[in-house]
Parts: structure tokens; sequence; C-alpha cells
């Protein structure tokens, strides 16, 4: 049998408005969680658990979710809460790119290190995605589908990403006692980063839209796990040791990570 | 002994000193004979074959180095079948089938029993390092085999802090433009060959082999919003090869024009002919490498 039921279930919060909430069924799970993230409130329910102390767990955290939500509506710029996308974004920009859809609803700029680039389309013979001085240009074919779009755009991100890695951890190797044995790209759903027991890098795809210094912590902190697998005070000298403002970097990611993931992952309309 | 596939590791050559005492830290290091009981082996063996004890072949920038394996060849479902005897024999003769770490314990002595008795398979890997340059070149088109030659070598060395390359550009938005009708770098042109997909999850793929690349058919798939994931080419007609996006180049070849030059020469022993073939080699390789870091944007691994 299946470990996770996902379902739906509609709680109507103290301000009038109806909050919609992924529900999970999960074997594993040992006690009722409520939780908010970008992708909106989840409660994770254990075997076994009736409806009378599910009512009555909800009953008891309504105020919190009312005021969590709020909190994610403000830092998130989503219009409502709920676990679907309320901004109308990119995959419907980029339909309007593939078929005849009127022009000001498509997407007119990526996100790049920060700043947002212009888009500029062209009609060609491939499906391309490549950086021209400032922007990015489209190369559009007669027919290609959103979904190539996307993943030609998560292609391009992730050469720009390259890019950047390229640039910065020569400085950073000879200091290590080992390399890294690869640097993996990739949409993460909670983490900046993670480094593996193998000493593999896995990196969020997202951090190449967020400014490059930022994105450069990211890579030194998971750098600095192959000296120090751990959050000891050790490990933070060895990263202070590298990047004296890595603080500043991790208040920017505090305050503007969520936003960050959920746009990328609108973008490239990451599943889950 | 040419190459047939390049995986690319880049180390900074500021480590070159510590590969003075190279020979000496391979000799601790040397492929040791599987003993009975071991499943598998790895170790450095000499360049040269099997009778020779340098551990090492070193041209100009250039070192050759060849790590050896043994790996048992014991396949599980012969394993499975001994195991299966042994429960039958059990269950008939104490009339229990034990479970968990019992069937655990009797499958070790399976193991036991067999491994003796298995066959021996010895694997060959070689590869290069460009001290000028910063390469390690692994003579394989497997990740884990290049990482395992690279892990063998650190181990050896104590450090050796090397990382696959990395491309500064999409090779798979360059190799779309070049089947696209793009002009090549110069030097390059298409061979017959490559691999075209739907960018999407487990999206459609298109493999051609003997076709020309420039053919309407073949950029019809591009239309329709197909990616390059591996395109073959010509270098300068001495190399032949598959570029792959993931940096990999398959099915090297070396033409006419390159080795005529090995056939004129007269040599006797199988250190000769290792020596040529690798002075060869390496000389085309490097500026292979050279041109590919140009166009791909290969980093380097030093500031």
């Amino acid at each position: 049998m299946a470990r996770l039921l996902r379902s739906e279930r509609r709680l109507r919060l103290a301000d009038g408005s109806e909050a919609v909430l992924a529900e999970v069924r999960d074997s594993r799970a040992r006690r009722l969680k409520l939780m908010v993230s970008e992708r909106g409130p989840r409660l994770t329910v254990p075997r076994g658990s009736s409806e009378g102390e599910i009512s009555r767990f909800l009953e008891q955290h309504r105020g919190w979710l009312q005021q969590q939500l709020r909190a994610l509506t403000v830092q998130t710029g989503l219009a409502a809460p709920g676990p679907q996308p309320a901004e109308p974004h990119a995959l419907a920009e980029l339909l309007a790119a593939a078929g005849g859809e009127p022009a000001d609803l498509r997407l007119q700029h990526l996100l790049l290190r920060g700043e947002h680039r212009p888009i500029a389309r062209i009609e060609s013979t491939r499906l391309a995605a490549l950086a021209i001085d400032e922007g990015v240009q489209l190369h559009l074919p007669p027919r290609f589908t959103p979904r190539q779009l996307q993943r030609v755009i998560a292609d391009f991100l992730m050469a720009e990403a390259r890019r950047d890695i390229g640039h910065w951890l020569p400085q950073y190797l000879p200091s290590l006692p080992e390399a890294p044995r690869s640097i993996r790209l990739r949409p993460m759903s909670s983490l900046w980063g993670s480094l593996n027991a193998a000493g593999a890098v896995s990196l969020d795809l997202a951090l190449v839209q967020a400014p490059p210094r930022v994105f450069e912590y990211v890579l030194v902190h998971e750098l600095c796990h192959l000296l120090q697998r751990n959050h000891s005070p050790a490990y933070w000298a060895e990263v202070s040791a590298r990047m004296p403002d890595h603080a500043r970097q991790r208040a920017w990611l505090k305050a503007h990570g969520l936003p960050l993931k959920a746009g990328l992952k609108r973008l490239l309309a990451v599943e889950g | 002994m040419f190459f047939r596939n390049l995986t690319l590791f880049r180390y900074p050559t500021s480590i070159n000193g510590s590969l003075e005492n190279l020979e000496e830290s391979l000799a601790s290091h040397v492929l040791k004979p599987l003993g009975s009981l071991e499943l598998s082996t790895r170790g450095f063996v000499s360049p040269f074959g099997r009778g020779d004890t340098v551990l090492s072949h070193r041209i100009g920038d250039a070192v050759l180095l060849t790590l050896g394996g043994e790996d048992k060849l014991l396949p599980s479902s012969v394993v499975n079948d001994a195991l299966t005897a042994k429960l039958d024999h059990l269950q008939e003769t104490e009339g229990r089938r034990p479970g968990g770490r019992e069937r655990k314990r009797i499958k070790d002595e399976v193991l036991t029993d067999l491994l003796p008795r298995a066959f021996a398979r010895s694997s060959r890997s070689s590869a290069y390092l460009d001290l000028d340059q910063g390469w390690a070149v692994i003579d394989s088109s497997s990740r884990k085999n290049a990482e395992n030659f690279v892990s063998a070598l650190r181990e050896a060395l104590g450090s050796f802090p090397a990382v696959p390359v990395n491309a500064e550009t999409s090779p798979r938005a360059l190799m779309t433009s070049w089947i696209a009708g793009e002009p090549l770098p110069e030097g390059f042109v298409l061979g017959d060959e490559c691999e075209l997909r739907d960018p999407v999850d487990s999206g459609a793929i298109i493999k051609c082999r003997r076709q020309e690349l420039d053919a309407d058919e073949v950029r019809e798939h591009l239309k329709c919003g197909k990616q390059a994931f591996q395109v073959a080419l010509v270098f300068e007609d001495r190399l032949s090869f598959v570029l792959g996006e993931d940096l990999v180049i398959r099915k090297l070849k070396f033409l006419e024009t390159v080795t005529e030059a090995l056939e004129q020469g007269d040599r006797d022993s199988q250190r000769d002919e290792v020596d040529a073939v690798f002075v060869l080699m390496n000389g085309e390789l490097r500026i292979l490498l050279k041109r590919l870091t140009e166009i791909l944007g290969f980093s380097r691994a030093e500031a």
C-alpha cells in the first residue's frame, strides 16, 4: 500500500476566507502536523487518527494558520492562500509564447543573478535560450511545446550557474582536503544546497537567480562541509575565513529565499 | 593502446610538486593479487603491460598511468540457488525455515564456499595527466570508472583535488546550433552520428548513424524543439569522436593522417610501441583539448 495518501481539506478561517490544505496521510507520521510553506498549508495525518482529533487539532491552530498565511502572502506576493500558484505567471506566459496568444501576456523578463534580464524572441530553426549582452534571446522554431521551452530555459540557467561556479571554485579548491566529487544543480524544494557522504555537492538551481554573492555563499557553505561535516563553531570559522560577510548572504536567503524558490518552480513548472 | 573514450577531470597544477615522488607513491598502491575470499581488488600496474615494473611513464609534461583491477565473477543466481538448496536441506532435516539473521549467516557461508571457486576477471583502465594544463584524462566513458581512477590516485598521493570538467556554456545549445546550420568552429566538421532528444522528462530520442547531419530530415527534428545531446565531429581530418552533453568524448578515433606516422617507425619492444603511441596521442589530444576549451569554455582548476 502507498505510504502517502494525498487529498484536500477546506478550512474556514476567522476572517471568513477559506483555506485549502493539502492533506497527507502518512503511515510513518507519529503525530498530527500543520505546516505552511510557499506551496501552501499542509496537514500531515498519522495512521489511525480520528476525524474528531483532526477537527480539534485544526480548531486549536486556526489562528496560527491564518497568521502564517497572511505572512506568506506578504512575503511571496501570492494573492490568495492555497496550494495552487495564484499568480497568473510563467506557464500561461510561456503558453502564450508557444501559441498565438496576445504578446503582452508573454514572459518579458528572466531573473538572473539578481537582475531582471529582458527577453528577446526571434524566429529560428531551433529551440534555444542564449545570453546576449544584458538580456536573454529565445530562439523559437515553428513548433514546440511550453514544456520544451521550460527545459531549454532550465538548461540555460544551468549553464549560467556553471559559469559562475567555474569562476569561483578554483580559489577555494587549494585549501580543501579533497575536491567535491561532483557539483549537481537542480531545483530543490527546501534546501539551498547539500553535501552527501560521498562528497557530491547539490545546489539549488534558483541560486543563479539570486545576487551572485548569495550563490557564492551557498557554494562556500557546502565546500566547507568537506572540512567539517557539521555546523559547529569550528565549521563557521572556516566559512568566515573564506567569506567574512556570510551572515549578510544568509540574511538575504532568509528574507528573499522563499519567493525565489517559488518563482523558479513556477517558471519551470516543477511538480510537487 | 590509443584511448577510445575520454572522461575529463581538471586539477590545479599547483600540486604538481606532489607528483615528484609519484613512482614511490604508486608503488605502495600496486595491484595485489586477489585473495581467495576477496570480491575485488584495485591497484596500479605498469602502463607497459605485464612483466614490467615501472608504474608511470612520463614524456615531457604528460604522465601515463594504468589502474588494474580484478573482480570475482559470482552471479547472484548461482548464490541464490546454493542458498535455496541449503535452506531446503535445513527444512527437511530440522523441519524449520530459518529467517532473517540466520538466513544472512547461511548466505555468508555459501559465499565463503563459492568464492574460492569463482573466476576472476581482470580489467585495466589507463589515464594520463597533463601537467602543463592540469588535465586528468581517463580512457573510459563510464563516470564510475573515471571516478574510481581519480579516487585511487587520490589515495596513492594523499591528496588529488581533481574535479569533473565544467563547461561555462551549454554544450546542448551549442551542438544544437551546429546541426541547425550555424557555422562550426574552425577545424571542426560534422561527423555522421548524432542523438537528438526532446528535452522534457522521458522525452523522445532520435539516434542517427551513418547519416549526413546537415540533411533536412535531421534539421526537421530541431524545428519541433528537439535538442542535440550527442554529435559526431571530425577535427582537422586527424581525429573523429562523438561529443556528449555530459562532456564525455566517445568513440575517439585517430585517423590515417595521424596513424601513418606510427607505421613508419621500426620498434622492437612493447615498451617502444607504448612510448610511440603515447607521444603521438598526447600531442594530438593536447591540441584538441585546447580547442575544445576555447569553444566550450572549460573552467580551470586554479585561480
